[in-house]
């Protein structure tokens, strides 16, 4: 019996229904296992003797081990146990491509932001946090504008009517903190993002999705050793994924904080909790629908008698806080009511969806809410190698 | 003296709402999507003041929360319900009535500013003719 040419792996499905979907693992396992370029990989379904498209996603050029293989399953496989304790597909990861596939994205980079755009939505991500050079320097890494089928969703009412975008507007990841060491004073080291400018770290499309992931320019972050007093400092930067999927209408998100040691000896990974902002008009009385008992997301939808019925949707895998409407201290009465802010809980790295839809009502949008960190976030598919 | 419906509307659309800024900016697109609801309405097969009703009053409504604030809202729906104290209170949508006295603004601003151009007289001399027909109701 001759040995396969690739890596045999297996999909869990933790539902107890038939469920299809895309799959994220580790790409690390399967180049230990066999020796196989990233640059061009595909998925045989022994079952059906059928390619599947895949590719391999390089997050983070100066780590390796954050390399990710993604695609999407064929159809749906049969239910699995909660657990991931049953395999329910299997599938043998080759090199090579599938015929005819055309890509699920584009990233276009242009001048001082990115565009990240599939079938249904075209997100234009600022870079820099002074964008116009006009003094008003906190849009970086701000989303300034997010197109679903053409309809700018950010100033919907708006738009619907035929007038002016409002230049506040945004989806922004504008702080985070840090934990100090118990030993340390202050209990944690608070950093603005929104004033500091991104560059591309790296930057991929492929069949199932088109990624960037953008770095912060760098701050510092100061530690003194508990028994030596001895200072070491790291020199640390947020970074973040942002995926659009084939077919799909939100922006997936993976946020790492990385932190080298003075003069590079080591790199390491902090623990951080990230707070958001978002300026986005969806009504003078925005319903939002957050459950105490599932604080992982919620959804934020336009008074339902409004055109053209939109709304945002946020899920996580950490704790999402309170949703501020306004947020303490917004400074504009005028525009309060279009002024979102909340914190997501500590941890070393955080898993996101932006969702996006109109033409939906506040229960419709808060069960797509509660899908999508279901399907993404909660229970996603898994792969193991066998 | 009582106030005629389109005295109550002004004040409900720019002393309530204060929603003339906007208008003031925007009339050339404003005007322009109800002349399109007008269109719309004189080619469809059913009653076409009900369509335009149907059509303009979400443009109304948009503006209303597009150039409006929570505070001015709020202080104009507890006028609106004051200017019908005489109806039974659960049969009033304050933001329903407010849509529609915005709506009756609208139309009369751009009559005013259109009557005068042969090209859109007859459009807007309609315009007036419907949310009359709409206000006897």
């Amino acid at each position: 019996m001759t040995e396969p040419a690739g890596v045999e792996i297996a999909i869990q499905n933790p539902s107890p229904f038939w469920r299809g979907g895309t799959v994220v693992t580790p790409w690390k396992p399967i180049a230990e296992k066999r020796s196989i370029s990233d640059t061009a990989v595909h998925l045989i379904d022994t079952l059906n003797d059928a390619v599947v498209p895949a590719q391999v996603d390089r997050i983070d050029r100066s780590d390796p081990e954050r390399a990710v293989l993604v695609f999407t399953l064929p159809g749906a496989i049969e239910p699995g146990l909660e657990d991931y304790g049953r395999d329910c597909a299997r599938f043998i990861v080759e090199e090579g491509v599938a015929a005819d596939v055309p890509d699920a994205g584009i990233i276009d980079v242009t001048g001082k932001g990115v565009k990240l755009i599939n079938e249904h939505l075209e997100a234009w991500l600022t870079l820099a946090a002074d964008p116009c050079d006009d003094g008003r320097n906190w849009f970086g890494g701000a989303f300034t504008s997010i197109q679903v089928d053409r309809l700018e969703m950010l100033d919907a009412i708006a738009a619907v009517i035929g007038i002016h975008h409002d230049p506040e507007k945004r989806l922004q990841l504008d702080r985070i903190q840090i934990p100090r060491p118990p030993w340390a004073p202050g209990y944690l080291q608070y950093e603005t993002m929104f004033d500091k400018s991104y560059r591309i770290e790296s930057q991929t499309t492929g069949p199932v999705r088109a990624s960037v992931t953008i770095a912060s320019e760098p701050f510092s972050f100061v530690d003194k050793h508990p028994h030596t007093k001895v200072v070491q400092e790291f020199e640390c930067s947020l970074h973040r994924v942002l995926s659009v999927y084939r077919g799909g209408d939100y922006i997936g998100e993976d946020v790492y904080l990385k932190a080298i040691a003075a003069g590079g000896a080591f790199a390491t990974n902090f623990s951080f909790s990230t707070g958001y902002f978002l300026q986005m008009d969806l009504s003078l009385r925005p319903r939002v629908t957050h459950h105490p008992y599932v604080p992982d997301w919620f959804a934020v939808a336009c008074d339902p008698a409004v055109a053209p019925r939109h709304g945002y949707a946020f899920a996580t895998d950490r704790h999402s806080g309170h949703v501020y409407n306004p947020p303490p201290h917004y400074p504009n009465r005028d525009t309060e009511h279009k002024a979102f802010a909340w914190r997501i809980g500590p941890g070393k790295a955080a898993r996101n969806v932006h969702t996006f839809k109109h033409g939906t009502l506040p229960e419709s949008l808060s069960e797509a809410s509660g899908q999508a960190w279901y399907e993404h976030i909660f229970k996603p598919m898994q792969a193991r190698v066998l | 003296m009582a106030l005629s419906i389109e005295e109550i509307a002004r004040e409900a659309a720019v002393t309530k709402l204060g929603l003339d800024k906007a208008v003031r900016e925007y009339f050339d697109t404003l005007d322009a999507r109800l002349e399109e609801a007008d269109e719309r309405a004189q080619n469809t097969p059913v009653n076409s003041d009900m369509m335009f009703a149907a059509l303009s009053l979400p443009i109304a409504n948009g503006l209303i929360h597009f150039a409006s604030t929570r505070e001015k809202l709020i202080s104009a729906e507890v006028w609106i319900r004051e200017q019908l104290e005489d109806t039974r209170q659960e049969d009033v949508d304050p933001l329903a009535t407010l849509s529609a006295l915005t709506l009756i603004y609208l139309v009369h601003e751009g009559y005013v500013r259109n009557r005068a151009d042969p090209k859109k007289a007859e459009t807007w001399n309609r315009m007036i003719g419907r949310v009359k027909n709409l206000q006897k109701i």
